[in-house]
């Protein structure tokens, strides 16, 4: 069987010629290659949403925190206090929730 | 044109990323998503594991700690749940039982058969419970380096 042989230079120069190429049409179009396939390859798997997933994900867990329609705010902070004991990220996030909630039911 | 690549992706997805999910090779967030999916089904099993075959981009590590405490959360407020429901399968129990059996009650199976039933659940219940507990501790101590 015949070795395949590798060239550096080769490498090297299509590498180049791949940059230059880019720049070239990033130049003239103003459409960036390498991100717009980074992006096309994400939105295809659903990552790009991902942030978008783990703001329901989190208010989805707000709701279900089993809430009485007699519970008031302080209450029901308390009640995040306990289940968030080392969560501080994950806490901050329901507060801001419900802060939101507040102002925009005040509103 | 972007529609286009977004069906195809989704298909490449569909066919590819199942089979290989367990080899942990595909991107943090495909596996984040996929936890997310099974935390809106109460799936914590599937969840875990899936947590922890992520390897982790540094750029995803907050968004991954994020999915980690969403799941330590979920699992206490389904333990909250257990004990709850054992605490009131518990006081049925012993309310049965201190009825006793009476000579007239012999015949009558209603009651042995609540009992046994609670008793049944009971252990269900406190079985979830263990479970929930013990896949809140493998989740205290996943921590991404």
């Amino acid at each position: 069987m015949e070795q395949k042989k590798l060239s550096i230079p080769g490498a090297l120069v299509g590498a180049l010629v791949g940059l230059g190429a880019e720049i070239a049409i990033r130049e003239m179009t103003g459409f960036d290659v390498i991100e717009g396939i980074l992006e096309i390859i994400g939105a295809g798997f659903g990552l790009i949403r991902i942030d978008k997933r783990i703001y329901e994900s989190t208010v989805r867990l707000l709701k279900g925190m089993d809430i009485q329609p007699g519970d008031d705010y302080q209450r029901i902070v308390r009640r995040i206090d306990e289940l968030t004991v080392d969560l501080p990220e994950l806490r901050e996030n329901f507060l801001r929730l419900m802060e939101a909630g507040v102002r925009a039911k005040s509103a | 044109m972007m529609i286009g690549f977004g069906t195809l992706f989704r298909m490449l997805k569909r066919l590819l990323g199942k089979p290989l999910e367990d080899t942990g090779a595909l991107p943090t967030r495909y596996y984040l998503q996929e936890v997310l999916n099974a935390l809106d089904h109460d799936n914590i099993g599937e969840a875990v594991k899936l947590l922890k075959m992520s390897k982790g981009a540094l750029i995803d590590k907050s968004r991954w700690e994020m999915v980690r405490q969403q799941i330590i959360f979920r699992c206490r407020v389904l333990r909250e749940r257990h004990r709850r429901r054992i605490s009131l399968l518990e006081g049925k129990i012993k309310e049965n039982k201190n009825r006793g059996t009476f000579p007239w009650q012999w015949f009558h199976k209603g009651p042995a058969e609540k009992l046994f039933h609670y008793k049944k659940t009971l252990a269900l219940e406190k079985q979830a419970q263990a479970l929930l507990e013990q896949y809140e501790n493998e989740l205290k101590t996943m921590v991404k380096g």
